[in-house]
């Protein structure tokens, strides 16, 4: 059986290219959830957000997000931020046609 | 089309050098997000859930095949390939860097395109009919007019901060409102005056979003010459008089709806008496010299081809004839007519071009259609002059390249916002709902069975698909960090404007379109003959069959 | 304090009196509220006279003494409460006032083309901001398509010229 519980952790969007990042224990950001610092005292993430909010050319906003920590992983718990961590759920780009020799590809 | 003179180009190169400016002000870290938020808001950058997301104008949704050009190159060197055209007849790009937008809009500027006034509480691009020029109901083409209203409205100095954002919108075609003006912070149509001679109706305060309202009369007429000044003395009465505490408060149509239509136009006209001998008044030469840009294509001359069209919508090629008959209208010019590709093809979500699929379609506006495209705020693109004899070849074409559907004005040819995927303001997403009604509904005979329907779906509040004038529209909200939808019924954007009521509790996602199917189960049965359109059905047997079909009779 | 006035860094040569400090000689910036209360004898005084004044002033009671002001201050409490500049232009192009009229608060560099097009022409920015580094703002541009209070013909009247 898995546990699992209610924590934070802060995430911010990168300022290069609007990408979602997560605060790391290092006091650096990273693209991916897994390695997110997570606090289970809010006080302490306060802290730390105030910290990352000092660090303004690297990003935008950053805020605290509720996770819930599964196997010692941190999980989204909030649609909006499952996709923010996993991108949209759609197709992006219709692939074109296979070239035909009416229709060449330019 | 309006070709941008040494003047016209300045702004747009200076436009484009100030902002890589303010873009290298951020990335060098001298100002932060906080301060960099209201300059990128001029220029219709925002910040979404995974990157940034860059706005482009479409002025009165005209577009070259040289522009189009632009817009593949961009997506495609810029972004990830796609771009997505949206309900205000413009173009967002989706995944583009920071560092990588002024070259973008360096680009644009090269083709006479921008991003000004893309967002923030300006007055933004202003929007038209899709068939202005071609239509056969028009009195008159709306486009200069447009023109002559982007210019006054691009860096107006007094109008950069109103209290909300802006939106105009102007039709040429009186009986038939194809640029739904009513939906507008001011919808302006060209009508005629007692003695014949045209002028504009000034309708103002409408719009969707959380409160939403149909446009109020507050001119009857008013000379073309006028205009400027009028529309002047309207946003002066609003950015001093309109609310500053309450965002949700703010657009104009709050104004007049608090002061009463009559003691708003009061204000208006006080102010107008006094700004009318200010120099803001047109020329003839002015309105001549704009109009002149939108004179008609050369077309040659052709026999009559209503009886070739009509020919063609029962031909022997039935995927042939389906589109004619849902695509195509016909032309004021012999011989021609107008095509609506549809961007509403299952397996993409609504409004998104490939850059392929775009260099295709500025090769099919170069070879069919005087070089020209028009985005309409259905999310579909439109071929405005092309010759009856063409169609069966560039029907053809458009199969080859995925933008044959055959929906338009159908079910499947919904409005539909970027909603949670993207969107940094959404609930709920709304173009997996799309791609499910697609693979639901895609029954050509059953679509035409239905006739004329529209579904709109908004992932907010904030109403971008226009939930609220859809006959079916879908609102998404949030419970708890989980996606609900909500169903209105009985919406429409045209001349009879009226907007959608919630039929009751909200559905799951799993849900949604499976209560879309028992609407539609409910109108099939109840309506008088197959000619009485869904909304038609709607007024005239009420709310409560659907809500018993969709809820139990508790 | 530094201002930026037409186009060059200078001093502010009015002192800021509040409602109740002492008027000293010299020029002096009050506020509006103190201009109503004490106009006769504020006005008799020697030196010039300012008034601050909030963005949704009352025009009509303003109007009376904008003849006799050297400088009026409007108030932007922040820089996206954008009714100061309808009430510069109404000031410059309906009452006719000559003075110096001075942005204040919330003031930005990116505001400042748009500032001086309706009529301002001294900009006190706001706290920290980089004043001449602002400078560069009025640079940006060399066209405009709309009349306003620094030139009231519309491009299309000068087109072709």
């Amino acid at each position: 059986m898995s546990k699992s519980h209610t924590s934070l952790a802060i995430t911010a969007a990168r300022t290069d290219d609007g990408a979602p990042v997560y605060w790391t224990p290092e006091g650096g950001w990273s693209r991916a959830l897994a390695d997110a610092q997570v606090f289970a005292d809010a006080k302490v993430a306060e802290g730390a957000l105030g910290q990352a909010r000092g660090q303004e050319r690297q990003v935008c906003d950053p805020y605290t997000m509720k996770v819930s920590v599964v196997d010692g992983r941190p999980q989204p718990l909030t649609a909006r931020e499952r996709i923010r961590c996993e991108g949209p759920t759609t197709r992006l780009r219709r692939p074109d046609p296979p070239a035909n020799p009416t229709h060449p590809v330019p | 089309m309006y070709q941008y003179d040494q003047y016209d180009q300045r702004i747009v190169d200076e436009r484009a050098q100030q902002f890589r400016g303010q873009v290298e002000r951020r990335l060098s870290g001298e100002i932060a997000e906080s301060e960099f938020k209201p300059l990128r808001l001029q220029n219709g950058l925002y910040m979404q859930l995974h990157a940034y997301m860059l706005r482009v104008a479409i002025p009165y949704g005209l577009l070259s095949s040289k522009q189009m050009r632009s817009f593949a190159h961009i997506c495609r060197t810029y972004d990830k390939g796609y771009g997505h055209f949206t309900t205000r007849q413009n173009l967002q790009i989706n995944w583009p860097e920071l560092q990588a937008i002024p070259k973008v809009l360096e680009e644009l500027a090269g083709v006479e395109m921008h991003a000004i006034q893309t967002s923030g509480n300006c007055i933004r691009n202003t929007t038209s009919d899709q068939f202005a020029g071609v239509a056969r109901d028009e009195l008159e083409d709306p486009r200069p007019y447009c023109e002559i209203i982007r210019q006054w409205s691009t860096f107006h100095p007094e109008f950069a901060f109103l209290p909300r954002k802006f939106k105009i919108a102007v039709t040429g075609t009186p009986g038939d409102d194809r640029a739904a003006v009513r939906l507008h912070d001011i919808g302006i149509r060209i009508v005629e005056g007692e003695r014949g001679e045209r002028g504009f109706e000034i309708l103002v305060g409408g719009g969707l979003g959380r409160t939403p309202m149909i446009a109020k009369v507050v001119r009857d007429f008013l000379p073309k010459r006028q205009l400027l000044p009028y529309l002047e003395a309207i946003m002066r009465v609003y950015n001093e008089q309109g609310r500053r505490d309450n965002k949700y408060k703010a657009r104009i149509k709050i104004l007049v709806d608090a002061l009463g239509v009559e003691e708003f136009a009061r204000r208006v006209e006080a102010e107008f008496e006094l700004i009318k001998g200010e120099g803001l008044e047109l020329t003839d030469s002015e309105i001549a010299r704009v109009g002149a840009f939108f004179a008609p294509p050369p077309h040659e001359s052709l026999p009559d081809s209503d009886a070739q069209l009509q020919a063609l919508t029962l031909g022997s090629e039935r995927t042939l004839g389906l589109w004619v008959r849902n695509n195509v209208i016909p032309h004021r010019v012999p011989g021609y007519c107008a095509v609506t590709v549809s961007l509403k093809e299952k397996g993409t979500p609504p409004g998104d071009v490939s850059d392929y699929q775009m260099d295709r379609l500025a090769d099919l506006a170069d070879n069919y259609s005087f070089g020209q495209l028009r985005a309409t705020h259905h999310q579909n693109l439109v071929l405005a002059d092309v010759k009856v004899a063409d169609l069966p070849a560039l029907h053809q074409e458009l199969a080859a390249c995925g933008l044959a559907s055959a929906n338009v004005g159908k079910l499947t040819d919904m409005i539909c916002c970027p909603g949670l995927d993207f969107c940094a303001l959404a609930n709920a997403r709304s173009i997996p709902i799309a791609e499910e009604i697609m693979q639901r509904f895609d029954d050509v005979d059953y679509l035409n069975d239905l006739g004329e329907i529209s579904i709109k779906m908004s992932g907010c509040i904030n109403a971008c698909g226009h939930h609220h004038v859809g006959n079916i529209g879908i609102l998404g909200i949030d419970k708890q960090g989980v996606e609900f939808y909500q169903l209105m019924l009985g919406g429409s954007h045209n001349n009879d404007a009226s907007l959608g009521a919630i039929v009751g509790r909200a559905f799951a996602q799993d849900e949604i379109v499976g209560a879309i199917d028992t609407v539609l189960r409910v109108y099939l049965h109840q309506r008088s003959s197959p000619e009485e359109r869904f909304v038609d059905t709607y007024r005239r047997i009420g709310m409560e069959p659907f809500k018993e079909a969709l809820y139990g009779a508790n | 304090m530094e201002l930026i006035k037409r186009g060059v860094v200078v001093e502010d040569g009015f002192k800021r009196v509040a409602d109740d400090g002492e008027l000293s000689s010299g020029d002096v910036l009050v506020s509006w509220a103190r201009l109503q209360a004490e106009a006769a004898s504020l006005l008799a005084r020697s030196g010039r006279v300012g008034v601050r004044v909030p963005n949704d002033v009352d025009l009509e009671a303003l109007a009376p003494y904008v003849e006799q002001l050297d400088l009026i201050a409007i108030e932007f409490p922040t820089y996206t409460d954008g009714r100061g500049y309808s009430l510069a232009r109404r000031l410059r192009e309906r009452h006719g006032f000559r003075g110096e009229l001075r942005a204040v608060g919330d003031v930005l560099r990116d505001q400042l083309f748009y500032m001086r097009r309706c009529g301002f022409d001294a900009f006190e920015l706001k706290e920290g901001k980089d004043v001449a580094g602002a400078l560069e703002a009025f640079r940006e541009f060399s066209v405009t398509y709309q009349g306003a209070a620094d030139d009231p013909r519309p491009l299309f009247r000068r087109r072709g010229g």
